[in-house]
């Protein structure tokens, strides 16, 4: 059985490159993207098994990319959101948009493997 | 220093007084107001004591005027003496003018006592500091990174280039006015101030980030930009050297 496809949505670079060593570490074919745009993009060709993405990102947000994907590629691929603190009614909305699950920051990688895997699991 | 000496000390003290606009306060003039008025007092003092001078009221400053200035026993030098008070009133006002300025900034009260004694500004890096500094690492290192030495440099260089991108995009976007475009590139630069336990910079960033929300107030956030760019280079320097420590801690 192959590696379970991830894509990272995320613009900051330094928890981007922390998540992605420590997905990667964990067993994972990460795919990295910084903006909307480029999630966009990476979605219209293929679907990963799972998506991680924060909320707050230029161009295109975490709340637009659950809608883009639940209502215009009608997939349910499992989507976990990441969200600062204070950030609840986002967080809200994006679970009533069909995220399933979010993580808030400061995010522990470890705890992100952990619900990564059990959405995997779920399915 | 001899009356004649500070009394042309002064003199050019009082033409920078003059000139300093609140207009344009910036955590350089702010510093430089409150060096100048410790420097000044120190020589009043120093003076006075030469004068023997022993009037407590003397020493307020605030409750002494000019035209009250031959009550002290300052011999044949009163009149010097009368041109210092005026300037020390004048100094005493324009420092309380200061510090209701950073009072209506709202400025953090652990910030505001860094300000006034200086460390804010102070370009070193103490050994304490750095043994944090270590110790934070070394908990990133075994926690976040699980010992990878090489995750963490590459970590510190993501860490340095969004604080030099975060200076640069805060002076343009103040330019532009554009706080929304602020806010943003503080909310992106916060979680690796917060990951790198870079507390003085991170609550820098969410001041920003709630002034952006709220008042929009260009000075205050030219201030508080200031500040972080202030700041960071100290901060810089000592990541690099606990990072250094650590490695070669590592290494052995």
């Amino acid at each position: 059985m192959g590696k379970a496809k991830l894509l990272l949505a995320e613009d900051d670079d330094l928890l981007a490159a922390l998540l992605n060593f420590r997905l990667k570490k964990g067993g994972y074919e990460v795919t990295h993207s910084s903006d909307g745009k480029q999630v966009k993009e990476f979605l219209s060709q293929t679907m990963p098994d799972i998506i991680v993405s924060d909320i707050m990102m230029p161009y295109f947000s975490g709340i637009e990319l659950i809608s883009y994907v639940r209502k215009e590629l009608n997939s349910n691929v499992p989507i976990i959101i990441i969200s600062s603190a204070g950030n609840e009614e986002n967080v809200l909305n994006a679970f009533e948009l069909g995220a399933n699950d979010f993580i808030s920051k400061p995010v522990n990688p470890t705890e992100l493997l952990v619900r990564v895997g059990r959405e995997l699991n779920k399915n | 220093m001899k009356p004649k000496d500070l009394l042309s000390q002064l003199t050019d003290f009082e033409k920078k007084l003059t000139e300093f606009s609140f207009n344009k306060l910036n955590a350089d003039e702010a510093e430089f107001l409150k060096c100048s008025f410790l420097s000044f007092k120190a020589n009043l003092l120093e003076i006075m004591s030469l004068e023997k001078s022993s009037d407590p009221q003397f020493v307020r400053g605030k409750k002494c005027r000019s035209q009250n200035s031959e009550k002290y026993a300052l011999g044949e030098n009163w009149f010097i003496a009368d041109s210092y008070i005026k300037i020390y009133d004048e100094v005493i006002d324009h420092h309380e003018s200061y510090d209701t300025l950073l009072k209506s900034l709202n400025i953090e009260p652990a910030m505001k006592s860094q300000l006034y004694t200086s460390t804010l500004f102070e370009n070193t890096t103490s050994t304490a500091t750095v043994e944090k500094q270590i110790l934070n690492l070394q908990l990133l290192l075994d926690d976040e990174c699980t010992g990878e030495i090489e995750l963490l440099e590459e970590l510190l260089f993501i860490y340095e280039r969004n604080a030099l991108e975060f200076i640069g995009m805060a002076k343009l976007h103040i330019q532009n006015e554009n706080y929304a475009e602020l806010a943003f590139v503080a909310h992106k630069i916060k979680t690796g101030l917060a990951m790198l336990d870079t507390n003085d910079l991170h609550s820098i960033i969410l001041q920003i980030e709630q002034v952006c929300i709220t008042d929009k107030d260009p000075k205050h956030l030219q201030f508080l930009c200031d500040c972080f760019a202030q700041e960071y280079p100290i901060v810089k320097e000592t990541l690099k050297l606990a990072f250094d420590k650590l490695k070669n801690t590592n290494d052995l």
